[in-house]
């Protein structure tokens, strides 16, 4: 046991002292400029003036890059960079750029399926009426001339109306545009149709309407393949936005979080 | 030799430099690849949509100091039916979503104000920065901090926002070089700019919804002449996906020319837009003069430039309706509508000249330098918005909270109501704004009075996508309400009185024979009086129809002299317009103010007329544009007055007659046998 803990000593104090002999030749005392770096700063420095730095600007020049190095790594090893807001947000603007730009990969049929399914309610596709219509207009005792109408059609007679604002045929109508175009109570009356059957009639806001009722869709959830592009586009919006939540939700696990205390009670509820 | 070759190149290298690095010029590509929704209609004979195109969210600098805090999502979220919170904490949600929308925040200091409110940014430390920080923090969102918001900005406002740079601050060199003189402010912080500009792209391509709901990617023009900061605002709206880096405002340049061949030049990278002009009510008499910019004569060329990029102007919203004038119409018994007469900015109000500030006379003015050789720079289709600061407008005058958030949240501040002694802090607490006694106690005085529930943009499209609405606004296939949906079909030409409303397939004929509203038809062969087809329905949710007009000006070709004519075309409940007058007999509809209550069973779902102009002379050119008008019902302040237990405030209109406005058809007798007589403007000799 006792060797164990010698052997260890030993093996400490031999990579502590190897560690103190090179740390002088670290390069942290050591700034290097590049020949990169001079040429980017001349560049810059002549698109500012419009003119090439003779050599005592160009010395200065340098003589700046030098003293701001040395500057940045003085404040570093004072850790001024530490717990300074400005310096902290700076950085996460530059990570979260960085992130929201990296492309994302292709996506498989099963991402696209399970996306799909856990979505299916935003694909949901309101019930819908197709019919056509004989409308007579209120300016013109519409309610009357609407029942006359309704007799003739019982008896299998031509029957004409005015001409709607809207047209005569609709298709794909969700209750939610019939009480646009129609008014409040419109769709509710569609409900008791019955396919291909001139209704009684019915009133708008506009007038009376003799409703044929020519199809019904329920409301339905259409199956992936009728829909797939628009998932897929869908999808791809989504993993962009959810790339960087990713991304901070990974590097969460990997921290702590400690709030204080006092601020916990504080925002208890 | 070298040495001077050297120079030469380097100084090319500066230039081109200079000229790539103009960031708004630099077009971010960001294709979206959206699928169009099957189930969505597609109408040959086209379809109306409804809109608005003129909203602040927070990242305006005003917005965000009204106490705003919802994005251009949440705005987006409110157009398509959901409900939202107005900085003063109410419910705000529309009685029927829209179809389309854009934001429109300031181009100039886009993002700023929130970034000085939020102390953990970089230029929240700057000088004067400090009277924003936290200012839309929970805690301070509230009327009375609102009241004195005003006061703040317009203290802080001259030694904060135009403080320059030192020349030893690289950011003042990169504001030189890369053509954006923001960048040379003390209190500009590019960043941050650039980001808020992102964020308003991002939140139009994602809320896009092809088929469904339309939105655009705009911003506002907020610029003004420099000799008495007379109002000259416009919106710009985007046809594509694609965006340039950072908005061209006014600090670039407070030329709108230069905003104009500014959209020229990203035009021809392949980005389309147009400018919309708004409140020139209030522009005092600048927006449509007689002369460009700086003073100079109006030219075929300025026309060319002005048409190409302004085919539309926004002539009705919160801050006024800007059809007419009494004073400019003293036959039209229908203008003193929503006039709203002050300055815009001005504190304390000052009067806007009505001449060259409302669209009717702009049109006559158009004609009259057409006449004179140098084009119609004024041949626009109209549309209105709401020019709402809190990102979603309340249209309805019954659920009114007018457009500057905290400032004008209380019915008192907008001075619909009394104002107690000890009530005061509620009450914006700026320069200009002061109590004047009325029966029923003091009321504040200064503007707000005179805003209203207005307007919305209908436009004529095939589909409700960003091209085929974007192509509408180009034809001037659009028009304009005062808030409720009113829809209106108007056509025009020779042959239209042939058509018949028991036809099936009118609108589809009329499309054939004729031009739609913002078309043009021109002189023909025979003597024949061109006539023209409207059509108008109530909206569901609004008042009945009372009467459609047609509202006529023309310049003599002999002298130049104009003539201006309102024409009652279709009568509501049967009536029959009176030949001699023009004039559609009383149709009874009355409002109880007590209550609002108005009659029942008075007045029309839909009105419509073939209509041929009497008037007719085959030399003089012409426009003709529709107004739609409903039943009277309660304008918002008696809507605030009668909740508060108050009677309405007595120098206000009780009611008001919402109404709809077509873009014009113009009539020109001009053509190569005929050409306009060139005349020399002696007045400016």
């Amino acid at each position: 046991m006792l060797r164990k803990i010698a052997i260890f000593l030993v093996i400490g104090i031999l990579i502590l002292s190897l560690d103190l002999t090179f740390s002088k030749f670290k390069d942290e005392k050591i700034i290097y400029v590049t020949e990169e770096e001079i040429y980017s700063l001349m560049n810059s420095w002549a698109l500012q003036v419009g003119r090439n730095p003779n050599p005592e600007e160009a010395k200065a020049v340098i003589d700046n890059l030098i003293e701001e190095e040395i500057l940045y790594r003085e404040a570093l090893r004072l850790g001024l960079d530490a717990n300074d807001q400005i310096i902290k947000r700076r950085l996460a603007q530059k990570l979260m750029f960085l992130k929201q730009e990296s492309k994302g990969t292709k996506l498989t049929d099963l991402e696209i399926s399970e996306f799909y399914e856990n979505n299916l309610d935003k694909y949901l596709i309101p019930e819908q009426y197709d019919f056509t219509h004989v409308y007579f207009s209120k300016e013109d005792e519409g309610s009357a001339r609407a029942q006359n109408a309704k007799a003739l059609l019982d008896k299998s007679q031509e029957i004409k109306g005015d001409v709607f604002f809207l047209g005569k045929n609709f298709t794909n109508k969700s209750p939610k545009e019939l009480r646009k175009d129609f008014g409040i109570n419109f769709s509710s009356e569609l409900e008791n149709l019955k396919l291909n059957e001139w209704s009684q009639p019915i009133e708008s806001t506009y007038g009376s309407h003799l409703i044929k009722l020519v199809g019904f869709q329920a409301a339905r959830i259409p199956e992936l393949e009728e829909i797939k592009p628009r998932v897929m586009v869908d999808l791809e919006l989504e993993r962009k936005d959810s790339t960087l939540s990713n991304y901070l939700n990974e590097l969460k696990e990997d921290y702590e979080v400690i709030i204080s205390r006092n601020l916990k009670q504080t925002y208890s509820e | 030799m070298s040495g001077e070759l050297k120079k030469i190149i380097s100084l090319f290298l500066i230039i081109l430099l200079v000229s790539c690095s103009d960031e708004s010029l630099y077009i971010v590509q960001t294709p979206i690849d959206k699928i169009k929704d099957p189930n969505a209609d597609y109408n040959e004979i086209r379809n109306a949509y409804f809109g608005d195109t003129h909203v602040h969210t927070k990242h305006s600098f005003d917005a965000y100091l009204f106490g705003t805090t919802g994005s251009p999502s949440d705005a987006y979220r409110y157009a398509r039916g959901e409900t939202v919170k107005h900085p003063a904490g109410f419910d705000m949600k529309l009685v029927e979503p829209l179809d389309f929308y854009m934001v429109s925040d300031h181009g100039f200091f886009m993002g700023m104000m929130e970034a000085y409110a939020d102390t953990s940014t970089e230029i929240s430390n700057a000088p004067g920065a400090e009277a924003f920080h936290n200012m839309n923090a929970p805690e301070n969102l509230t009327l009375e901090n609102g009241a004195t918001r005003l006061n703040t900005f317009a203290q802080t406002l001259q030694n904060f926002f135009l403080n320059p740079r030192s020349y030893f601050d690289p950011e003042l060199w990169q504001a030189v070089l890369t053509n954006n003189l923001a960048r040379g402010l003390k209190i500009y912080d590019h960043d941050v700019h650039l980001s808020a500009w992102a964020d308003v792209v991002k939140a139009a391509n994602d809320a896009y919804d092809p088929g469904n709901f339309t939105t655009f990617i705009g911003y506002e023009f907020t610029t003004s002449t420099d000799v008495a900061n007379e109002n000259l605002h416009r919106n710009v709206m985007f046809k594509s996906s694609n965006a340039p880096k950072r908005p061209y405002t006014r600090i670039d340049s407070i030329n709108p020319e230069d905003l104009w061949t500014w959209m020229d030049k990203i035009r021809e990278q392949g980005i389309d837009s147009i400018a919309f002009p708004h409140n020139s009510n209030g522009s005092n008499g600048q927006m449509f003069e007689m002369e460009t910019f700086f003073g100079e004569p109006l030219s075929k060329e300025y026309a060319a430039l002005r048409m190409r990029n302004e085919p539309i102007v926004e002539m009705t919203q919160v801050k006024g309706t800007s059809d007419t004038h009494p004073l400019l119409s003293p036959n039209d018994e229908w203008a003193d509508f929503e006039i709203m007469e002050a300055r815009i900015g001005s504190i304390p109000p000052a009067f806007s000249f009505p001449a060259g500030g409302y669209v009717r006379d702009a049109y006559v003015r158009g004609l009259m330098s057409n006449q004179f050789g140098t084009g119609n720079p004024y041949k626009f289709g109209l549309i209105g918005a709401s020019d709402t600061h809190v990102i979603g407008a309340g249209l309805r005058e019954e659920n009114y909270w007018s457009k500057i958030g905290l400032v004008d949240a209380d019915p008192r501040a907008r001075g619909s109501i009394p104002v107690s002694e000890e009530d005061r802090n509620v009450v914006p607490n700026r320069g200009g704004v002061s109590f004047k006694e009325f029966e029923q106690g003091d009321y504040v005085i200064g503007g707000l009075e005179n805003w209203g529930a207005s307007g919305l943009a209908g436009a004529w499209a095939e589909e409700n996508t960003r091209e085929s609405i974007f192509n509408a606004f180009r034809r001037k296939e659009t028009f304009a309400t005062s808030g409720p949906r009113i829809l209106v079909r108007f056509f025009g030409g020779f042959d239209i009185n042939e058509l018949t409303f028991s036809d099936e397939d009118i609108i589809k004929s009329a499309y054939e024979t004729g031009v739609p509203m913002g078309g043009d038809i021109f002189a023909e062969e025979t003597d024949k009086a061109p006539s023209f087809l409207v059509w108008a329905q109530r909206d569901v949710n609004g008042a009945p129809l009372q009467r459609v007009q047609i509202i006529k000006g023309s310049i003599s070709r002999a002298d130049s002299s104009p003539t201006e004519k309102v024409y009652d075309i279709a009568c509501s409940d049967g009536l029959q317009v009176d030949p001699k007058t023009n004039r559609c007999p009383d149709n009874g509809a009355r409002v109880d103010i007590e209550t609002c209550a108005v009659s029942q069973n008075v007045g029309s779902a839909e009105l419509k007329v073939i209509w041929t102009d009497p008037d007719f002379n085959k030399d003089d050119s012409s426009f003709y544009y529709v107004r739609v008008l409903e039943n009277p019902t309660c304008r918002w302040s008696t809507w605030d007055a009668i909740r508060a237990g108050f009677k309405p405030r007595e120098d206000l209109h009780d009611t008001i007659q919402d109404r709809a406005w077509s873009s014009p058809i113009w009539y020109t007798p001009d053509n190569a046998e005929n050409p306009p007589p060139i005349r020399i403007n002696a007045e400016r000799l």
